[in-house]
Order: structure tokens, then C-alpha cells, then sequence
């Protein structure tokens, strides 16, 4: 019972220490940032962190760190946090477009077929419907693969799965952020340096399990 | 008499009927959305119940599945077995279940208290297997990717024996490489309708779960209004990343979030009692007033999490709790300072030892 709710919580732990230790590589390298390069930074080691919890297993953080390694002074940076042997790999790209080539021109001879049938069966206006409705859930598929991140070359049922996984780990991002930045104002405004709130969010996780133990 | 036809057929019917209902009601969603974003405190208090894993449990949902299918192949008559083309209207079977997931996921306290322990670990199945997906979904993916070669001439010989014999629709995983299907009575036996319905049939899976995962996804059916709601939920969150980023810039000029030993420079002064007292039930809700107020006074936020985790409990210590947090919400939190100073460090050492 104990590991049931400890996995979340096992989560969040994991990314706020790999968000604090990006956090402080980067401020080890410039010193005297502006508030913009520090927005900047902690996003970036935010992003590198929660995408690092899924181990490269997935389409999304995989393309996510390897969009941020493009940048050529985040390189160095990336490398650094994952001297830790990460292995960043991107499908070959030759394998994706056979493949979305032999979806695509079945597709094409489905439609023809099926518009005729149902033509004949159901009357125009609901194939007109029906239609509609397609466009309507196509434009919206765009939509969503260009805001997941390595969306683009994945067909539905992919899609669906990634958006799940990384729509977890925005939740997870979002919590332990606004919960850092709720200790960091709190902490301000009661004359606390900001290192107490971070052993002390570590601390709320932990005794969150312990009082999961207690309870079940 | 056409009118008739029609209205039995799915939603996307529907949806492009009310289209512009649509657009008004994404337009409404949008400023809730935005709404609930200032309000996301509560929200984020659902998540440690939410996001559970655990293989016990991951085996069980995959058992759940199985023995599901079980009943399938076993009974031959049952009509409307809901696992073919019911597009992502969700089923009678599931639906008390869903209704009851709705409660949770809307962002009120008491809801959580009310809600069963039975739909709550409905859903974090649910969401907690599509987290954990790799394991059970591969091999159904690895026969998804196949199906398109391989199985069609699976599926003819299959449905030519048993067309003729049963007039319900069933799926059944065989093995992890193949699907199997079996076609509906009057449905077109076609292998590349077949394999399409078997894929539409897992596309409305996955959005089941999606369903359960994005809040207030759970009143609209269909793919193009859920699909909606995804899109909102996932902007929303992208931007709320960035808004917070932005925010501990701000707050902090230095960026010194440091793990350092805290606790080698404080002079820890234990309370011994505390680690006894966390085996015991009875004065458990005493501390747990005493942790509440030391919670809160660092901030509110902090202390719902307890409190919605303790529903599981029984209900006598709910009462309790929520007293407590009304009262010491009233804020005197200067007075609370110095002792929850010490609490915090012996539920540290509690933690850490």
C-alpha cells in the first residue's frame, strides 16, 4: 500500500532533485543573470529534468532533450547534467516514413472505398456529417502533435499514449514548481532562506508517505 | 424515418450538428480553464492520489482485462458486450464508475471524501496503467503494428466460421501478437474494416483513459470535443510552467536553491513522543492538528495535502481535520513559528532515519 501512493510522490522527489542539481550547473556557469536567463534556466533544467525521469523511454522526452540539445550552448550544459550516461536517440527517421507512406495510401483507397458505400446506405447528408466531423478531429490531431513534443510522425493510437504519459509528467512538473515557488514566497515573507524550503518540500513528500504507511 | 436513422448513429453526428455550440462552449471551457488555473491549489492536491503505481496493482488491472475477456469468449449470446464501435460514449458498465471519477476529478474537497475507495482506484488503474504502458500495451502494440500485414488473412478465415454462428461482437487477445476479432452480425466482414474497427476500438480505449486523466473531460463524448479538452488541459499546463518558471525568477535573485545540511547546522531539539505516536491511531489526529497548523503557517497550500489524503481513513477522524483546518486557517501563524520549526525537524529525522 505504501508503494502505491509512494510512486508519485518517488516521482516528484526524482524530479526536483534533478531539477535543483540543473539548477545549480547553471548558475555555476554564468554567474549574474538577468531575470530573463533565469527564467530561462530554470525552465530548461525543469524541462531536462522531468523529461530525464522517463529514462529515454518515451517519444516525447526523448525528442525534448534532444530539442534542447540543439542549441549549441545548451549542449555543454546537458552534457554535464548527464554525465550520469543517458543515452539520447532519435528513431530513424527512413523507418517512420515507410511506414506513414503504407498508412497513408491505404487510407486513401479506404476512403474512396468506404465514401461510396456509405453513400449508397446512408444518404448524403450524414456522409456530409460524418465528414465534417473528421475534419474537425484531423485538424484538432495537428493541433495536439505539434503541441506534444515529437508528435508529428505518430499516428493515433501512439499519439494518444504519448499525450497521456507526458500530460503525467507535466502534472508533476507543475506541482512540485508551484509548490517550490509557494515555499520560496513563503519563506521570504517570513525571513527563511530559500534552502529550508527545499529539504522541506523533501520532507513533506516523505512524510506524506509515512502518513499513507500509517493510514492503510 | 431518416431522421431516425440518423440520430442512432455516434456522436461525430452530433457534434457537427451543435458545431457552433461547440465553439461557444470551448470559448466557456477556456475562461474556466484559465479560471481554474488560480485555483489549481485544490487541484494539485488530487495528484498524490492520482498518479499511483504499483505493480500489484498494474497486475491487477491487467487481470481485470483478462478476465473480461474471459467472459467474452465464454458467453456467445450476449448482445452488446461493450467492447466493438460504441465510439467513446462510455458504457453502462463503467458509467456509475465514471460518474463517480467525474466527482473527483472536479476540484472540490468533499467530493473526495465522498467518492468510494472503489472508484478511486478505478481511476488511478486507469491512469496509473496508461503511466505505466510500456510494459502491457507493447505487446498489444507490436500486434497493432502487425495487424495490418499479418492478421487479415487471420481475420477472414476467423469470421467466415463465426458470422454464420453468433450475432455479437467480441475481442479477444489471444496472444499477445495477434487481435482477433470477430465481426458483428450485418457488419461488413472486410479484412480492412475489420482491422479498422479493431484500431477504432483501441483508439476509444486510450481516450477512456485520457477521459479519466484530463479534468472535465468526462461530459463530452466524442473524439473531436475530448481531443478539445486535451488540447486546452496541455496548453494550459505548458503555460503554467512557464508562468511559475517566471515566478521563481523572480523571487529569486540568485537562483541559490541549494540541498546543503540543513539540519547539521540547526539544533534539532526532539520530541521523542513523535515517532511513537505516528503508530498510533488515536492520538494521530491530535498530531496531525498539530501538523496542520505547522503546515499551514508556511503555507496553505501544503496542508490540504494531508487532509485530502486522510479521507481513506475512517470517517470519525474526518471531522476532525477539517475543524482543525478551518480553525487554524482563521491564521495565527506567527505564534505557530517556533514550534513548527521543531515538529518539521523531528518529522525530518523521522523521514531520513
Amino acid at each position: 500500500m505504501k508503494a502505491r501512493t509512494g510512486y508519485s510522490t518517488s516521482l516528484k522527489q526524482e524530479f526536483l532533485k534533478k531539477w535543483i542539481k540543473g539548477i545549480r550547473i547553471y548558475s555555476n556557469f554564468k554567474k549574474d543573470m538577468n531575470i530573463l536567463e533565469r527564467k530561462k534556466a530554470i525552465k530548461l533544467s525543469a524541462d531536462l529534468a522531468i523529461a530525464s525521469t522517463r529514462n529515454a523511454s518515451t517519444r516525447w522526452s526523448r525528442t525534448l532533450t534532444a530539442n534542447i540539445s540543439k542549441n549549441e550552448t545548451n549542449k555543454i550544459f546537458v552534457e554535464q547534467i548527464f554525465s550520469d550516461s543517458e543515452v539520447i536517440k532519435k528513431e530513424a527517421p527512413s523507418r517512420l516514413m515507410a511506414r506513414s507512406n503504407r498508412i497513408a495510401s491505404k487510407k486513401i483507397w479506404r476512403r474512396s472505398h468506404i465514401t461510396q458505400i456509405k453513400a449508397r446506405k446512408m444518404g448524403p447528408y450524414a456522409v456530409k456529417a460524418r465528414s465534417i466531423a473528421k475534419k474537425l478531429v484531423k485538424n484538432r490531431t495537428k493541433v495536439l502533435k505539434s503541441l506534444v513534443p515529437g508528435g508529428e510522425n505518430m499516428d493515433g493510437i501512439s499519439l494518444i499514449k504519448e499525450t497521456l504519459d507526458y500530460i503525467v509528467s507535466l502534472r508533476v512538473q507543475v506541482d512540485v514548481m508551484r509548490r517550490l515557488a509557494s515555499a520560496a514566497e513563503n519563506s521570504t515573507r517570513l525571513g527563511l532562506s530559500s534552502k529550508c524550503s527545499v529539504h522541506w518540500l523533501q520532507g513533506i513528500f516523505t512524510v506524506l508517505d509515512h502518513w499513507c504507511a500509517m493510514v492503510h | 424515418m431518416l431522421r431516425c436513422a440518423q440520430s442512432t448513429t455516434l456522436s461525430p453526428e452530433k457534434c457537427s450538428v451543435l458545431g457552433m455550440d461547440i465553439d461557444i462552449s470551448v470559448l466557456e471551457r477556456q475562461k474556466a480553464l484559465l479560471q481554474r488555473v488560480y485555483q489549481q491549489q485544490q487541484v494539485q492536491y488530487l495528484q498524490p492520489q492520482e498518479a499511483n503505481m504499483n505493480p500489484l496493482f498494474h497486475q491487477n488491472m491487467s487481470n481485470m482485462l483478462l478476465a473480461k475477456y474471459q467472459e467474452c469468449l465464454d458467453e456467445t449470446n450476449l448482445p452488446s458486450f461493450p467492447m466493438f464501435g460504441r465510439g467513446f460514449a462510455c458504457p453502462e458498465l463503467t458509467s456509475g464508475s465514471h460518474s463517480a471519477i467525474s466527482n473527483n476529478s472536479s476540484m472540490t474537497k468533499h467530493d473526495h471524501q465522498i467518492s468510494s475507495k472503489r472508484d478511486r482506484t478505478v481511476s488511478n488503474n486507469t491512469r496509473k496503467r496508461k503511466a505505466e504502458f510500456d510494459v502491457e500495451d507493447d505487446c498489444k502494440d507490436k500486434g497493432a503494428e502487425r495487424e495490418a500485414g499479418e492478421v487479415q488473412s487471420e481475420i477472414t478465415v476467423k469470421t467466415d466460421r463465426e458470422t454464420s454462428t453468433n450475432n455479437s461482437s467480441k475481442e479477444s487477445v489471444q496472444k499477445p501478437d495477434y487481435i482477433h476479432v470477430r465481426a458483428r452480425r450485418g457488419q461488413a466482414t472486410d479484412s480492412h474494416s475489420l482491422a479498422e474497427r479493431a484500431r477504432r476500438e483501441k483508439i476509444s480505449k486510450k481516450m477512456k483513459y485520457l477521459q479519466d486523466l484530463v479534468p472535465g473531460c468526462h461530459k463530452v463524448t466524442g473524439k473531436a470535443g475530448m481531443l478539445d479538452e486535451i488540447i486546452n488541459y496541455v496548453q494550459s499546463l505548458q503555460k503554467q510552467v512557464e508562468l511559475l518558471s517566471m515566478k521563481l525568477a523572480a523571487l529569486n535573485p540568485r537562483l541559490d536553491f541549494s540541498i546543503d545540511d540543513f539540519f547539521a547546522k540547526e539544533i534539532p531539539a526532539y520530541i521523542a513522543s513523535f515517532p511513537m505516536q505516528l503508530q498510533v491511531p488515536n492520538p494521530s489526529s491530535l498530531q496531525y492538528n498539530q501538523l496542520q497548523q505547522g503546515a499551514i503557517s508556511c503555507g496553505v497550500d501544503m496542508a490540504m495535502n494531508p487532509s485530502q489524503l486522510l479521507p481513506q481513513k475512517e470517517g470519525s477522524s474526518s471531522v476532525p481535520i477539517t475543524e482543525v483546518y478551518h480553525d487554524s486557517s482563521s491564521g495565527h501563524q506567527a505564534q505557530v513559528l517556533p514550534t513548527w520549526d521543531s515538529e518539521w525537524q523531528n518529522l525530518f529525522n523521522v523521514g531520513f532515519h
